[in-house]
């Protein structure tokens, strides 16, 4: 697993921070996989989840 | 009195417009007693997923501070305006009073375009060179411009039977290794 950058504070526009932890088809990274701890995880997954909503980030590869 | 942050995702066909179109949000905002700290207009940006069929969205980030009361009044609005496609009101702690990462990132994403664009245009001018030179030179040359492809194709045909020729060779020598074991092992 390569290393991974988090900053102290983020939120769902630093979108170069929460592109680490989606893989290629947009899924979320599981923390067991990138090492980050719960807290962490917990605002990750919910900032990716706006950015989402806001067509920042994609749901899928999928998307037409 | 709270802090809110809310995000707008304007209809692209707003952009010639947007000035009058940011004009009048303003007014009506601070009508329903909003105090605007912040305002980061970060322009048209690629979205991720197409809404509504639109590819393109204008996007801006208010930074609010009100009362509670106000915030319905606003959800109202902000429900029924049909020149956007998504907005997001959340409350936060404390304003951030700076840009975020996208406006850097929506100006490189544009650059990246705007060069994209003018290397293409270039390609295609070469293109165009290079078509009429062809031409040019297609019209004086039109019977010796057929005998060097026979010649090449006849060398690929060449080639493709030495290919053939060396593995069998290859696939021969290794059934004799093979024997060769075999017997060395009985």
């Amino acid at each position: 697993m390569k290393s991974v950058k988090l900053p102290n504070k983020f939120n769902h526009t630093n979108l170069d921070v929460l592109k680490q932890f989606i893989t290629e088809t947009g899924k979320i990274i599981p923390a067991r996989v990138s090492g980050v701890n719960a807290a962490q995880q917990r605002k990750i997954t919910q900032s990716i989840k706006v950015a989402r909503f806001l067509a920042l980030l994609p749901y899928t590869d999928q998307h037409k | 009195m709270n802090n809110y942050e809310l995000t707008l995702i304007v209809n692209q066909d707003l952009e010639s417009r947007f000035d009058i179109f940011k004009e009048s949000f303003d007014k009506s905002l601070s009508e329903m007693g909003f105090d605007i700290a912040f305002t980061e207009i970060i322009g048209k940006r690629f979205l991720a997923y197409p809404i509504q069929k639109n590819t393109k969205g204008l996007y801006i980030i208010y930074q609010l501070t009100g009362s509670p009361a106000a915030v319905s009044d606003l959800e109202n609005k902000l429900k029924y305006d049909n020149s956007l496609l998504r907005y997001f009101l959340q409350r936060v702690e404390t304003h951030t009073l700076a840009n975020s990462f996208l406006t850097e990132d929506t100006i490189e994403a544009n650059k990246k375009a705007e060069a994209k664009l003018a290397h293409k245009a270039k390609q295609d001018a070469l293109e165009a060179q290079a078509k009429k030179s062809n031409e040019q030179s297609e019209a004086s040359k039109d019977a010796k411009v057929t005998e060097p492809e026979q010649e090449s194709e006849s060398i690929k045909e060449e080639n493709e039977i030495s290919d053939k020729d060396t593995e069998i060779h290859n696939s021969g020598s290794d059934d004799n290794s093979e024997t060769n074991e075999d017997e060395v092992k009985e």
